[in-house]
């Protein structure tokens, strides 16, 4: 256990460090997951952005995510997000908000077939292409990376994650050469999330997390605070990780 | 429960597929629109302004003249002076000009001789100059801009002076236009939304644009006013991912 304290005490310190020149966001979440048959299974949910920095409201969202799952380990991950936020862009087309539409596809690898790791902690690899379209910047492709620690302790209350994410934009360069048009990809933001899932009753979860979004531009470096409630809809549920 | 979900589920996907981003005309697209600015150097040139200044009676002797000039194809004039008391005619009759004679006394004083002389120019001239008398200065300024061949004293002793020399307006010929800003006006929009400066080439782009209208313009000057107006080009973005070419957009500078 003590190992555990010391590992968070030197990530919380890592992010502290960058706290003096970024902003500080709340992702607010109330989502349900429902499982259709044995292998489907859908999560929806809202969400609402602020900016604790700034005092005010950034974005709401909406998502829905089918996963369908081969086997215990593998899984095929689908999702659909829809943003709403206010328009900067209202002399173009006299609307106060804007939206953006995400599509993603990608698979979800857990460890539960390594058994002699399992034992102190499971990892969870997700990889997706996402695309998302707005109505005043260029559409976004990206390829999205994550690796999920999650440890596993006694005790049945807490279930403490440490996760790394990677996202690659496909098409962050735009631009003219010659008579062509070119595109260049780059990873363009990391993302490091500490939390903890905290199990509320068999049917609902409390997430909290800090996440730092280490932007590979010259974006400023900012903290998430994610906080989210999900409840399970399902009714008998067997063995749900 | 389930079914009730997956009813939500597709009218959720539904909602979704009509809720798609219909773009507007402005930036987020992958599209560009490329011209060329060119331009007419434009130098405008000058009036003929002439003052004479008239003597009196008792200088002047029957048959002085004095010359002016209209511009290169238009009338050339005489003013000559006419004593009544002089049985000659008195007229030089100079070959290939206009005379415009002037009855004159020797005890008029110089602003009567300026009366009269300004009122014979003003019946004999064809709208090549205006005229304005101040005592007894007589100015005439040339109503186009050319060069003028200078006025000349003749045989009096007034004084004749240009005091601004004629000069014509030169056009040149068309040439890119480098550093000069061109603006992008989104859809129906009255205002600019983008600005950008030509190359050294003349060339201008504005790229990451969305399929739809739009309206080019760069501001060209007015020659004689020197006031700068919009010359506009509408252009019209029908693909993704494509340039859009505008040709050449002429202004005068």
């Amino acid at each position: 256990m003590k190992i555990y304290v010391i590992l968070l005490i030197i990530v919380f310190q890592h992010f502290v460090s960058f706290s003096q020149s970024s902003q500080v966001f709340n992702r607010t979440a109330i989502e349900g997951e429902l499982d259709c048959t044995k292998k489907l299974s859908v999560l929806f949910g809202l969400q609402s952005r602020w900016n604790l920095s700034a005092t005010s409201f950034d974005k709401l969202l909406f998502k829905i995510e089918p996963s369908y799952r081969i086997n215990k380990s593998i899984e095929i991950n689908a999702a659909y997000r829809n943003s709403v936020w206010k328009n900067s862009n209202f002399m173009l087309d006299g609307k106060r908000t804007t939206f953006a539409n995400r599509f993603s596809l990608g698979l979800r690898l857990n460890s539960s077939k390594f058994k002699k790791m399992d034992s102190y902690f499971r990892l969870v690899y997700l990889s997706r292409i996402q695309f998302e379209e707005f109505k005043f910047k260029r559409d976004q492709w990206y390829w999205r990376n994550r690796i999920t620690v999650k440890a596993k302790i006694k005790s049945k209350l807490v279930k403490p994650y440490f996760s790394f994410e990677s996202l690659y934009r496909k098409n962050q360069f735009h631009y003219l050469l010659d008579d062509d048009f070119v595109t260049e990809g780059m990873v363009n933001e990391i993302r490091y999330t500490l939390g903890t899932e905290f199990n509320l009753n068999k049917k609902n979860t409390m997430d909290i997390g800090l996440m730092l979004r280490d932007y590979q531009t010259n974006k400023a470096t900012n903290f998430v605070l994610n906080i989210t409630f999900k409840h399970d809809f399902t009714q008998n549920k067997k063995g749900k990780n | 429960m389930k079914s009730i979900l997956k009813k939500a589920l597709f009218g959720i996907a539904i909602v979704a597929l009509f809720n798609q981003c219909k773009k507007v005309e402005g930036p987020g697209g992958t599209s560009a629109i490329r011209g060329t600015l060119v331009g007419v150097n434009f130098s405008s040139g000058q009036s003929e302004i002439i003052e004479i200044t008239i003597k009196s009676g008792s200088g002047i002797e029957h048959g002085d003249y004095w010359l002016f000039n209209s511009p290169i194809g238009g009338n050339l004039y005489y003013v000559w002076y006419k004593n009544q008391n002089w049985v000659s005619n008195g007229n030089p009759f100079l070959q290939g000009r206009t005379g415009i004679s002037v009855d004159f006394n020797y005890s008029d004083s110089n602003t009567e001789i300026a009366n009269k002389t300004a009122e014979a120019i003003s019946l004999a001239l064809q709208g090549e100059y205006t005229m304005s008398l101040n005592q007894d200065i007589i100015s005439l300024t040339s109503t186009s801009h050319s060069a003028i061949t200078d006025a000349d004293n003749g045989t009096t002793n007034f004084n004749v002076d240009i005091s601004n020399q004629g000069k014509p307006d030169v056009t040149g010929t068309e040439t890119a236009i480098a550093d000069e800003r061109v603006f992008l006006i989104y859809g129906d929009g009255t205002s600019f939304n983008e600005t950008v400066r030509t190359g050294a080439n003349g060339i201008f782009t504005f790229e990451g644009l969305q399929v739809g209208t739009y309206k080019v313009y760069a501001l060209t000057q007015n020659p004689v006013t020197g006031e700068k107006t919009p010359v506009y080009l509408s252009v019209e973005i029908s693909k993704n991912g494509t340039i859009t070419e505008i040709g050449q957009l002429t202004i005068s500078h």
